[in-house]
């Protein structure tokens, strides 16, 4: 064997896979040449660099709740096995057995695929006929109206019904001393996050969480338009966690009510949930989807790069995409 | 039945979140992306659970394959093009080599802690396709039989995409050091 011969063998031999002659034949090459040996040295020493490099990156604790709420979801939805779509994710796609199998799949698709449109419109006719009033929803991150959604509007009504005299005497001014009060009464992490950039100035904060659960609400109120949005931080909503679970966004948007409930809420009140470990957080406001998943995003952007870094997880910096869009006009 | 399912998926299939969630997130390259990623992935092996043969490759291979079908299938849907990359066969690459390289003197001794940062750009600026062999080499310690497995390639392509990947990992390095100014002799295999 010359250097040639063994610089295309050189990755294998340093990784054990060559065989017996092949190897033989290489570890006598090795012994006459140090140049060689040398090459052998470097590839040993960029595998242990990469990984010393690339292998310090801990699972974020989020992401592997996430994982076990959805193969949970799956289990308790019955998510049944499909032997074609275990084919597929086998990993057959790229090769021509399993591209038979993949056409399988299609054929029984389409088989499905009246019935479940069927039940899709039935499912559709019956949120309507419940909801006579409800206006189009948008996007395919709203969800059907929750209980959660339901306790959210109503405490959001009472609160903001009530306005500065839902502040709190005991808790203090500024968002951040707010936050940490409620925090250490309630033994877990409440935000209250600074929206003036957005145009809201904060009202109040009361520890008085949603029906059934503790938790604190802060209260902002546009000077404007006279909106109300309501910021909570509550004890894990299971609900918010399945969905966030199997949405790609993980945070969840769907309508409170369509009804205007005071002369400060008009339009549908919509509510956007996300959830953490130890507890779930929920936006709530007069204003489209859209607004609001731009206003969440960067709160639960955030969150996350703070449990990071708390794990020793370093990322790179979070890039907040703040929507900058002229608030609608009035109806 | 269906928890007994999820229990059993979660003691053989959880112990790998960290090995897909890193694989995820060098083929992404962005938190979010490697996220969506990974619940993906571990979504459609719990589907196709009763499917899968322990005995066959073991359930890291088999999860990493499952993400790299994954990754492709929406790669290639945002691209709405098929990957192209220039493969050769393990048979035919040895012919491709550097000569002055095979002649002169060998890399040797490089202090490789010193370039952890330039490791990293030189590895994120290569295509998905090495990327995946050289981590899946590296850091998972696959052997090249379960690397073609992963990939759905042959072995002497993964032979060959190993070389080509360290060769650019190399020659980035290369470049890294001459603008620092640094000795560039030893980088290239």
């Amino acid at each position: 064997m010359n250097c040639r011969e063994f610089q295309k063998y050189v990755g294998a031999f340093a990784d054990g896979e060559l065989d017996t002659p092949t190897n033989l034949a290489a570890l006598e090459h090795l012994n006459m040449c140090p140049d060689c040996a040398g090459r052998v040295t470097h590839v040993q020493g960029l595998k242990r660099a990469l990984a010393r490099v690339f292998g310090r990156e801990p699972v974020p604790l989020v992401l592997a709740e996430r994982v076990r709420d959805r193969i949970r979801s799956g289990a308790a939805e019955g998510e049944a096995p499909v032997a074609a779509t275990a084919a597929e994710s086998a990993g057959a796609m790229l090769d021509a057995t399993s591209r038979r199998t993949g056409r399988t799949t299609r054929r029984r698709t389409w088989l499905w695929l009246p019935l479940a449109t069927a039940a899709a419109v039935a499912a559709a006719v019956s949120l309507w006929r419940n909801w006579p009033t409800a206006e189009p929803l948008r996007g395919a991150a709203t969800l059907a109206l929750g209980q959660w959604a339901a306790d959210v509007a109503s405490v959001h009504e009472r609160c903001s019904a009530m306005g500065p005299r839902h502040h709190d005497v005991t808790i203090a001014k500024d968002c951040d001393a707010i936050a940490a009060t409620l925090s250490d009464r309630l033994g877990f992490k409440v935000i209250a996050p600074d929206l003036t950039g957005d145009g809201f100035e904060l009202v109040g904060a009361e520890a008085c969480g949603l029906p059934g659960r503790r938790g604190g609400h802060v209260l902002y109120r546009q000077p404007q338009t006279g909106e109300w949005l309501s910021v909570f931080s509550v004890e894990p909503i299971r609900e918010i966690e399945r969905r966030c679970a199997s949405s790609c966004k993980g945070v969840i948007c769907a309508p409170a009510t369509r009804q205007p409930l005071h002369a400060g809420c008009r339009g549908t009140l919509m509510a956007v949930g996300w959830s953490m470990p130890s507890a779930s957080y929920v936006l709530c406001a007069p204003r489209s989807e859209d607004e609001l998943l731009a206003l969440a995003a960067p709160l639960r952007a955030r969150q996350i790069a703070v449990a990071d870094r708390a794990r020793g997880h370093v990322s790179g910096p979070v890039r907040f995409a703040i929507k900058t869009q002229p608030d609608p006009a009035p109806r | 039945m269906g928890n007994t399912r999820a229990k059993r998926f979660e003691e053989i299939a959880l112990p790998h979140l960290d090995a897909v969630h890193r694989m995820a997130r060098r083929l992404s390259g962005g938190t979010s992306d490697a996220e969506d990623l990974v619940q993906e992935t571990f979504a459609r092996a719990f589907r196709a659970f009763d499917e899968f043969e322990l005995r066959e490759y073991g359930a890291k291979p088999w999860l990493l394959r499952i993400l790299h079908n994954v990754f492709y299938t929406h790669a290639a849907k945002s691209r709405r093009e098929p990957t192209l990359l220039d493969d050769v066969d393990f048979d035919r690459f040895a012919d491709e080599l550097d000569e002055s390289a095979a002649g002169s003197g060998g890399p040797r001794d490089v202090a490789w802690d010193r370039f952890d940062q330039e490791i990293k750009w030189a590895v994120e600026g290569l295509s998905p396709e090495y990327r995946s062999v050289l981590l899946l080499w590296a850091l998972e310690e696959l052997s090249y039989k379960e690397i073609a497995h992963v990939c759905g390639c042959a072995i002497g392509t993964v032979m060959s995409r190993l070389y080509r990947a360290r060769q650019l990992v190399g020659r980035a390095l290369r470049e890294y050091a001459e603008q620092r100014k640094l000795s560039t002799e030893r980088f290239e295999p």
